[in-house]
């Protein structure tokens, strides 16, 4: 069976905040929690759902942990490109681009390493589409799928901090209101009035 | 310089919007005195921000100062008044519009391009010698990014990249090449280009289409003429979002690490929300929104 991407599985954007993530991943669990399933003929199904939302939180997370985005993993290593991969490392993106044009082997790590360098020179779409390549040639290559994950993520970054900034909210809505006037009424009771008799 | 680069004024600062008015009369006025009454049309948003970008980067905080504006003379405004940028945003100004007419020329041979760019000439010649080596470099830039275009390249990445680095070579050219905070600076600089070539190009999809002119887009993504434009943008409009939202990521890290307070408040506010709400709203099919119109 083909692996399903791990946002998918949680029904989250690569651009979603970890607060976001847990979130769902809380729901989820509670969703197809085995006591939801006992003396039921779906457990079998609920336990393999279970197994797979806790397969892709762990995915996620470790990748939010791990590395700054755009970096790259140099931890993974095949020998036909370490060259380039060293190269990659010193920040030399020219020199690893001369010599992967060189190269008559494409094989999906070729793509790969294309991808990084163009993701470099802020040729986004390029690298897009070489990353892309190479996940699509080596789809059970978990460097790949990474890097690809977190190319996606840039522009989704962003978008985060944009609305974390404030962008499109509205001001206060009506529960904010009304909590608002619970915690008044609260102050104003320690002072011996009261404006909300019921609370 | 187009327009696109604009604030998002729902979440601009009073005290903000203020300093962002003072450099926009400040920018008219020194195109007004320096080049004549009618060059205060070219003022657009772009050069606003590259003007507040360029005090900011060099902590530069200008003296506001009232006057008496001709266009609007009843109302009393305010400008800014010593900003060491204006006089060169002035001077790029001119000289990017010029060569925008002369592109139409070529482009189109329309009529109105080449009367406007005839009686430019004597004032591009002026801002030219302004620029001093920034035009020669300018140029260069301009050549690869029109050859590109004579050969119907399909390269989004390749022509937005002669863009990028015209803006990267505006955003660095009167500053200390020593600056430890310069690469952040012309990362700045060649995002920001970027966005602007691929979001115009965008923008003009329709009317490029139509008109049989070149679109970088147009070559990347073919066309089926079966399609309206609606349902074509609608095919693209996920990588093309993927590509102008990395690019706006990356010029806003950029600007993080520069780090600096003067007018940051409305940087921010152009490179978060600005940016961000023009981009949604010319992927999603708003036309060609007014961009030039003035505050």
């Amino acid at each position: 069976m083909a692996q399903k991407n791990p946002y998918e599985i949680l029904g989250v954007k690569e651009y979603t905040s970890e607060e976001e993530i847990k979130k769902a991943y809380r729901s989820l669990v509670k969703q197809y929690h085995p006591d939801r399933y006992t003396d039921n003929p779906l457990q079998d199904l609920a336990d393999e759902k279970l197994r797979e939302i806790n397969q892709a939180y762990d995915t996620i997370m470790s990748n939010k942990g791990r590395k700054r985005s755009g970096g790259y993993d140099s931890s993974q290593k095949s020998g036909e490109f370490q060259h380039v991969r060293d190269l990659i490392n010193r920040r030399d993106f020219k020199g690893a681009d001369q010599i992967l044009r060189a190269s008559t082997n494409k094989t999906s790590e070729w793509h790969y390493l294309m991808g990084v360098v163009f993701m470099n020179q802020g040729w986004y779409d390029q690298a897009y589409s070489y990353v892309e390549k190479a996940v699509n040639m080596d789809p059970s290559n978990p460097e790949y799928m990474n890097v690809f994950n977190q190319l996606k993520s840039r522009s989704g970054n962003y978008r985060t901090n944009v609305y974390n900034r404030g962008y499109g909210s509205t001001g206060p809505n009506l529960c904010n209101t009304c909590s608002c006037l619970c915690c008044a009424d609260t102050c104003c009771e320690c002072f011996g009035g009261d404006c909300i008799a019921c609370c | 310089m187009i327009g696109y680069v604009k604030v998002y004024k729902p979440e601009l600062k009073m005290k903000d919007f203020q300093v962002y008015n003072a450099y926009y009369c400040g920018i008219c006025k020194s195109l007004g005195k320096r080049y004549g009454l009618i060059y205060r049309n070219l003022l657009n948003f772009d050069a606003v921000f590259l003007a507040i970008a360029l005090d900011s980067i060099n902590d530069f905080v200008c003296q506001l100062e009232d006057f008496r504006c001709i266009l609007h003379p009843i109302k009393k405004k305010v400008r800014c008044a010593d900003s060491i940028s204006i006089d060169y945003v002035t001077d790029i100004t001119v000289y990017m519009t010029y060569k925008k007419l002369l592109d139409d020329v070529s482009d189109d041979n329309s009529l109105m391009a080449k009367i406007g760019a005839g009686a430019f000439k004597g004032a591009f010649n002026k801002a030219s010698d302004e620029l001093g080596n920034l035009g020669p470099v300018i140029e260069k830039y301009l050549l690869d990014l029109n050859n590109l275009e004579n050969k119907n390249s399909d390269s989004i990445d390749e022509t937005a990249d002669c863009y990028g680095k015209i803006y990267r070579e505006i955003f660095m050219h009167k500053l200390n090449k020593e600056l430890e905070i310069l690469p952040a600076i012309e990362w700045l600089g060649y995002n920001i280009g970027r966005w602007i070539y691929i979001i115009d190009a965008f923008d003009d999809i329709k009317s490029d289409f139509k008109k049989e002119r070149y679109n970088p887009i147009l070559e990347r993504y073919k066309y089926n003429n079966n399609d309206s434009v609606e349902i074509y943008k609608d095919s693209i409009r996920d990588r093309i979002s993927f590509v102008l939202f990395a690019a706006l990521n990356e010029a806003s890290k950029s600007y993080d690490l520069i780090d600096k307070n003067v007018n940051s408040g409305i940087i921010k506010n152009i490179l978060y929300e600005g940016l961000y709400s023009v981009t949604e709203k010319i992927l999603n099919g708003d036309c060609k929104n007014g961009s030039e119109k003035s505050i």
